[in-house]
């Protein structure tokens, strides 16, 4: 069982992290001022040394990333197997994470790029690892162009943090700071936020997320929801000193946070495909963490991305479980998997229960804290933005509580539809068994969260209110797809991606070709042609022509003489 | 009218005339007539000419003695190399020796002029058997109009030197260099006939050199005459005009500076991108090398156009490579003619591969005309000539050559990739042991070649000796 | 030792030409790969440290011109020379192959020696000698053994390629002797400043072979026609005189080097725009490699043009990282066109990763490598030169950073052409052909040698960067020395 061997690999991997990272989790302090390091005037040259350190919440993050990655790559085995370039993929799994883990562990802001690309590549192989058909090969190139484009500006960012502070070292960059308080907190806070907004999909670089669904399953659960788009969240969070002063850049963030979670919640709650779905639900979930952090609470942020990227790599591997029963992931193919998959029904019903904020799971602790900072947000945002954005979370709480049910029903309880054929039964123990630990560790993660009483009820409240809807509108035999053709559309924000900045691009290459060819080069062949056409008249007039040679000298005497005089 | 005479400085031009006059008799005399009975005497003649040119080293202006060598050197080389023409019965070769010496004996004299009349003089010594010389060839039509359009042109630009030089002496009273220096510095002279009478002078010698507009001549004369004497009218009779120009304007004319100064410049950059122009169509080599002289005629003008420290030393060393260059060039062509009976592209193709010994002097020659490497000493000298005119601050003259070193590397190249692509499959050509004349123009061309690779190697050989 | 370096290579290329009945393909290329070797650790070792010029050999040349057999490895020139020596050897490997003319060895032998003593002069007429020596060469690599299916086409490109070449280095020429009248020498460690003019033309000249837009039109042509290591050695080499060249004047000249800075600058960034586009476009993947390289220079033109310490860091980088990347691009497209015969996306096909995986993976990780992937070579010398740019140098402001705007949105076009390359051939449902061979032994050592140089400088970028530590100048006096701010 040569596959194993990636299983074993990643497990030393984890194993090794765990011992690194466990001790940081009690140190005090959240991403402050640790330790002494001296900034020079000028940035140093750039250097990949590692400087590896770790503050309590990368301990934690980095900790999921290799564990959820241990899961996935356990789960693949039975998943994918038989995958004739199982090889690459596993390997390519293992990159991701120590990608992930250079983006986490270090202080080094170069490290961190490096990280950072590196997953946006780990990212693009991955959706592209069917690369034979169209969707995988559109959606991976897509992914990584958003990505990419995104991250110019990160890179910009470093470059702004390094000349601002005189070093690339976040820890000395802090130092730096309080020394003289921040400064060009605006310009860095808006580069970061481009960078974050690609990776983690945010409006309006969000299309790509949803389309990056054509790549297997478990990468969709690693990359696409637990880890690599949630690291635009930590990046936000970590580098939150650089900008907190900002109101500009927390103002623009609360606003795309605002809209992202909105329409992420209301895309997902028409999607009639369960991983579409689930990744709509990613982006807007990921967006209430930026919420959090544009409210000034970015460990809010942070605590909601561990919880959520437990709970939707659960879902994503439970998906993972339904599509290989039904051999879709269409929600018309599902319906009534009860019974058939009952371990995947409870560990999803865990995981959808965590979405929509039921107590006691640890998603219900988490977006309560997450709220209970928008209750506040008015401190660091603009009046009316801190009380719109708390109002616009209550609501995608409402829809998500919605679409949570919604999607539970459609895939566990409605009847299964009379086409399907083969008599469903639940994954093997490589898949179910994942799902079981995520589930587990969804409810176990509660112990030891803040408790907000007031923001509690009402969340709980809101979260019975949606889910109760979908309920009743169920029972009542009315269909669950919303009839709203510009919404499943998507509300054409795709557009722009999908064909007027190709369409552009295609036509300004093309001019550039032609212009290239006929314009540019015309002074070349002007002048190659201007000179042979005047060797051809010279040419005539060597004609062995005495008189005609008399009258060319004749000619020339005139001229030079008439010349000189003149010039005399 | 007095006309000073030093005979110990024209000894050199004595000796040459005297070398014609035995050559021409001993090939009276001597049945066989064939090229060494009178090559021989023609070669020690101008050896001893050399010898007595380096005896007189201390007395001649430095400048006068480079050119001086250089056109001993070059007759020399035309005279061993005209060997190819053995046996070839209508070329007599008694005749040809003293057209050839006598021509060399009228370029020193034209170099070491310092008064209009001896110039005057000279200038008809060289150019009566030039004419002659290209139209030497018994029965040939083409080389008869050859020469025709070859005497028409030098007895115009000989009538038109004739019409300044009178002039002159209106103007100035004298016909000496150093008195026309002193008669024209007065200021109260019209301006207008003074700059007519020195660009007629001028002109004349313009047509020697090859310069547009007065080049018309030189591509259907280099045609149509012996290649030797088209190989001597390049390298040689330029020579001479280069070297009585410069005298000309600097020792006799520089109050009139700023009238032939511009002009000068002028006529350099249109005669070297009209010469290149006119050579990128050619498909014969001669008729290459005949426009390509017609460029580095510019080449060799520019820095006389433009006095500066620099400008004679530059016009000589360009040239002497030049010369070499060409003379190399030539030889090796008549050799190609002699054995395969055209130099057109189609004949020459590979021609470095299945004859190396004529082919690779003639890509090197090639290259050290186009200034580039491996030909090291072509690009130093395109260097050395370039100096003179940025040093006078002419850039756009510089950038003019910059230019036309470009456009000359377009034909250049062209001719070297025809000499050492593959060859032709069914090479008519294979001569086993050529005759010995044709070894002896063979070896020329070879001394000549190694010449060039040393001087590559080791520019200093020429740059730190030759004026 | 330095001069051992030159010769060697350069004797042994000689040799084959003229031998080259003698020996077989096999033989020849051998040799040769042994001949560059030997130069590549000759120029490993020559090294003294950044402060001073190693191996400095001057001696007697031209005494009249006041020009000198000069040579010596700088902090500039040093990584140049390494990555010269060991592109030489990579295309000799390359050439071990039965149908190799020993001919053609020879010639790449004598261009990478041509080109090692562009980089080792210190003296500016040597440097000029051997900027020509190489032209002649390369016309017969591109026109005797470019592209077998378009002999008139191929002979087109070579000439395109001297021509304007030619043009460019006839006008440094004149540049070089307007710094000679001003300064009085022709050495490297003494000329001192010269007028604008000789700026203007020296840039250009450079600005030719570099190539800056406009002056590009002949690189297409030349880079697609060429046979593969003709295309390499033209991309990884020959472009690397141009940026060399306007790397040591901004330090030669920089009075007037700063006038004309902005031009370059512009140049540049138009050419990372104009280029990208262009690729964008491109079905034939070696005009696209070749296109992408424009947008490389401009990267590099870019930096140079901010005379700052970060900017000659930005361009030996920029230079050196390109040189491997577009090489190992080049190489690994010149097996497909070995293979197919021909470059032509559509023609070659769809899904390499299935029919040639090992050719397929190494051609995505030059793509990405090329599209400046952190971490790997191609992205510190584009980041060295947004950092550049970012810092201004002797820019205007509010020019620099329209520059680095530009900049960016070329990195982004780029990656833009790289994913739609990487989607039409590695990716897609695969058609299998006759042709589809995997790597052979040759081409995997090629690649693996490059791609791990590509990881190593990646990862390592102080190998190179280390050179120039920020915050001080790089002059010529002794290359180096350090400012105290």
């Amino acid at each position: 069982m040569r596959r194993w061997l990636y299983v074993v690999l990643t497990a030393a991997l984890a194993v090794a992290v765990a011992v690194w990272a466990i001790p940081h989790f009690d140190e005090p302090g959240w991403f402050g001022y640790v330790g002494q390091s001296v900034p020079g005037i000028v940035p140093p040259l750039p250097s990949l040394s590692p400087d590896l350190f770790l503050f309590p919440v990368s301990a934690q993050i980095v900790l999921l990333a290799v564990g959820i990655g241990l899961l996935v790559q356990i789960y693949s085995t039975a998943y994918l197997g038989h995958h004739p370039r199982y090889r690459s993929y596993a390997l390519i799994i293992i990159l991701f994470l120590v990608a992930m883990i250079a983006v986490v562990g270090t202080t080094n802001l170069w490290v961190v790029l490096v990280g950072w690309e590196v997953m946006g590549l780990c990212s693009y192989l991955l959706i592209g690892h069917e690369w034979q058909t169209p969707e995988a090969r559109a959606g991976a190139a897509k992914a990584f162009l958003i990505t990419r484009i995104a991250d110019l500006g990160l890179v910009l960012a470093i470059l702004v943090i390094g000349e601002t502070y005189g070093t690339y070292d976040m820890i000395g960059a802090s130092a730096a700071m309080s020394d003289d308080g921040p400064q060009s907190s605006t310009v860095i806070g808006l580069l970061v936020l481009v960078a974050v907004v690609g990776k983690s999909a945010q409006f309006p670089l969000h299309t790509w997320l949803p389309d990056a669904m054509p790549g297997p399953t478990p990468i969709t659960a690693l990359i696409h929801a637990a880890t690599m788009v949630a690291a635009g969240v930590y990046l936000a969070a970590r580098l939150f000193q650089f900008y907190a002063d900002s109101a500009v850049v927390l103002t623009a963030m609360a606003v795309i946070a605002g809209i992202t979670m909105l329409m992420g919640a209301v895309f997902a709650f028409v999607q009639t495909d369960l991983k579409r779905a689930l990744a709509w639900s990613t982006v807007s979930q990921l967006a209430l963490m930026f919420a959090a952090i544009s409210a000034g609470h970015p460990a809010a942020g942070t605590d909601h991305l561990l919880a959520h990227g437990v709970f939707k790599a659960l879902l994503f591997l439970g998906c993972g479980c339904l599509m290989h029963a039904v051999g879709s992931s269409a929600l018309s193919a599902m319906g009534g998997l009860r019974r058939s998959m009952p371990a995947t029904f409870w560990s999803m019903t865990v995981g959808f229960a965590a979405l929509a904020g039921v107590v006691p799971t640890a998603g219900f602790f988490t977006k309560d804290s997450v709220l209970e900072a928008l209750l506040h947000a008015d401190r660091e945002l603009p009046g009316g933005v801190g009380v719109a954005l708390f109002a616009v979370a209550l609501l995608t709480s409402l829809i998500t509580a919605a679409y949570a049910a919604r999607l539970w029903i459609l895939a566990f309880l409605v009847r299964a539809p009379d086409e399907r054929r083969a008599v469903t039964h639940d994954a093997p123990h490589a898949m179910t068994g994942p799902i079981v630990v995520l589930a587990v560790a969804t409810l176990a993660l509660s112990i030891g969260q803040p408790f907000h009483l007031g923001i509690g009820l009402l969340s709980t409240a809101i979260a019975a209110a949606g889910i109760a809807a979908v309920f009743v509108a169920w029972r009542n035999g009315r269909s669950l797809d919303l009839d709203a053709p510009w919404l499943t559309a998507e509300l054409g924000l795709d557009r722009p991606y999908a064909r007027w900045i190709p369409a552009t691009l295609r036509s300004s290459a093309q001019a550039v070709v032609d212009v290239d060819r006929d314009g540019v080069d015309a002074y070349s062949y002007g002048s190659a042609f201007v000179a042979h056409r005047v060797s051809r008249v010279l040419a005539l007039v060597q004609s062995g022509n005495v008189q005609r040679y008399a009258t060319v000298i004749a000619a020339g005497v005139i001229v030079v003489t008439a010349a000189a005089v003149i010039w005399a | 009218m007095n006309i000073p005479v030093d005979w110990s400085v024209v000894g050199p031009a004595v000796i040459v005339a005297l070398g014609a006059l035995v050559a021409l008799l001993v090939d009276a005399f001597y049945s066989r007539r064939t090229w060494l009975g009178s090559g021989l005497p023609a070669s020690i003649a101008l050896v001893w000419a050399g010898i007595e040119l380096f005896r007189l080293h201390d007395d001649i202006v430095p400048f006068t003695f480079a050119l001086s060598l250089v056109i001993l050197v070059g007759t020399l080389v035309v005279v061993v190399a005209s060997n190819v023409m053995n046996f070839e019965n209508a070329m007599p070769p008694g005749e040809y020796h003293f057209l050839l010496l006598a021509a060399a004996g009228g370029a020193l004299m034209m170099v070491a002029a310092r008064d209009l009349v001896t110039l005057i003089v000279a200038l008809e010594l060289l150019s009566l058997p030039s004419i002659a010389l290209v139209g030497l060839r018994q029965g040939d039509q083409r080389a008869i109009k050859s020469a025709w359009t070859f005497f028409l042109a030098s007895v115009v630009s000989t009538a038109i030197t004739l019409m300044g030089v009178s002039l002159l002496y209106g103007v100035a009273g004298t016909l000496t260099y150093d008195g026309l220096n002193a008669g024209l510095s007065s200021t109260d002279l019209p301006d207008g006939v003074v700059a007519v009478a020195v660009i007629l002078t001028i002109i004349g010698l313009l047509f020697k050199l090859g310069a547009v507009p007065f080049h018309v001549w030189i591509p259907d004369t280099y045609t149509g005459a012996p290649v030797m004497v088209a190989g001597f009218l390049s390298s040689v009779s330029k020579a001479a005009s280069l070297g009585a120009v410069y005298t000309l304007l600097v020792v006799a004319l520089p109050a009139a500076f700023d009238t032939w100064t511009t002009i000068l410049a002028v006529v350099a950059a249109v005669t070297m991108t009209v010469g290149n122009l006119g050579a990128l169509r050619q498909t014969n080599a001669i008729s290459m090398l005949a426009w390509s002289s017609i460029a580095q005629a510019g080449f060799l003008i520019a820095p006389v156009a433009v006095v500066t420290r620099f400008g004679p030393k530059a016009a000589v060393q360009y040239l002497a490579v030049y010369v070499l260059a060409n003379l190399v060039a030539f030889a090796a062509l008549a050799v190609v003619l002699r054995l395969r009976g055209s130099t057109d592209y189609s004949e020459l193709k590979g021609l470095a591969r299945t004859d190396p010994p004529t082919g690779v002097p003639l890509v090197m020659a090639a290259l050290t005309l186009a200034g580039f490497p491996p030909a090291v000493i072509g690009l130093v000298t395109k260097y050395v000539v370039i100096r003179p005119v940025i040093e006078a601050g002419e850039t756009w003259l510089a950038v003019v050559m910059a230019v036309n070193v470009m456009l000359g590397l377009a034909y250049y190249l062209k001719f070297v990739v025809v000499l050492v692509d593959r060859p032709a499959i069914d090479d008519p050509y294979r001569s086993p042991s050529p005759p010995v004349s044709i070894r002896i123009s063979k070896a020329a061309v070879l001394i000549g070649t190694a010449g060039l690779v040393a001087l590559s190697a080791w520019p200093d050989l020429l740059l730190a000796h030759l004026p | 030792m330095i001069a051992a370096a030159l010769t060697i290579p350069f004797t042994v290329g000689l040799g084959l030409l003229f031998l080259r009945k003698l020996v077989s393909g096999r033989a020849a290329a051998g040799l040769g790969a042994a001949s560059m070797a030997v130069s590549l650790v000759l120029l490993a070792l020559v090294w003294e440290g950044k402060d001073t010029i190693s191996g400095e050999v001057d001696t007697e040349w031209i005494e009249p011109l006041g020009a000198r057999l000069h040579l010596g490895a700088t902090a500039i020139s040093w990584p140049f020379l390494l990555m010269t020596a060991f592109i030489g050897l990579l295309c000799c490997v390359w050439l071990i192959a039965g149908d190799t003319a020993p001919a053609l060895v020879g010639l790449v032998l004598i261009i990478s020696a041509s080109s090692l003593g562009v980089f080792a002069s210190l003296d500016f007429l040597l440097f000029f000698v051997f900027f020509e020596l190489a032209l002649i060469p390369m016309w017969f690599v591109i026109s005797w053994w470019g592209d077998p299916h378009d002999s008139a086409g191929r002979t087109r490109a070579a000439t395109r390629f001297l021509l304007f070449t030619v043009t460019g280095s006839a006008l440094l020429l004149v540049g070089i002797v307007l710094v000679a009248r001003d300064s009085g020498s022709l050495q490297f460690t003494e000329i001192d400043g010269g007028p604008l003019v000789a700026a203007v033309l020296i840039v250009l000249g450079f600005a030719v072979k570099t190539p800056l837009v406009p002056l590009h039109t002949w690189l297409p042509d030349a880079h697609s026609k060429a046979p593969t290591v003709g295309s390499v050695l033209l991309a990884a080499v020959f472009l690397k005189l141009g940026t060399y060249g306007l790397i040591i004047s901004s330090g030669l000249l920089s009075a007037s080097f700063a006038d004309v800075a902005p031009y370059v600058a512009g140049a540049g960034v138009v050419g990372i725009i104009w280029s990208a586009l262009a690729c964008y476009a491109q079905d034939d993947l070696k005009r696209l490699i070749a296109y992408s390289s424009i947008g490389h220079m401009g990267f590099v033109a870019l930096a140079i043009s901010t005379m700052s310490p970060i900017g000659i860091a930005a361009a030996v980088f920029g230079s050196v990282a390109h040189g491997l990347v577009t090489g190992l691009l080049f190489f690994l497209s010149g097996s497909l066109k070995d293979r197919f015969g021909t470059a032509s996306m559509r023609a070659i096909g769809r899904g390499l990763y299935a029919r040639t995986p090992w050719l397929a993976v190494a051609f995505v990780f030059a793509a990405v490598a090329s599209l400046g992937l952190p971490g790997l070579a191609g992205f510190w010398g584009e980041l060295l030169s947004l950092r550049a740019a970012y810092e201004v140098g002797v820019l205007d402001k509010p020019y620099a950073w329209t520059a680095l705007g530009l900049a960016v949105l070329g990195v982004a076009l780029t990656t833009a052409y790289f994913v739609r390359a990487i989607r039409l051939l590695a990716q897609g449902e695969p058609v299998a052909q006759e042709a589809d061979r995997d790597l052979a032994v040759r081409e995997s050592v090629v690649s693996v040698a490059l791609v791990v140089s590509i990881l190593v400088l990646g990862l390592a970028p102080g190998l190179i960067v280390g050179l120039y530590d920020s915050g001080s100048t790089v002059t010529y006096e002794g290359t180096y020395t350090a400012v105290t701010p």
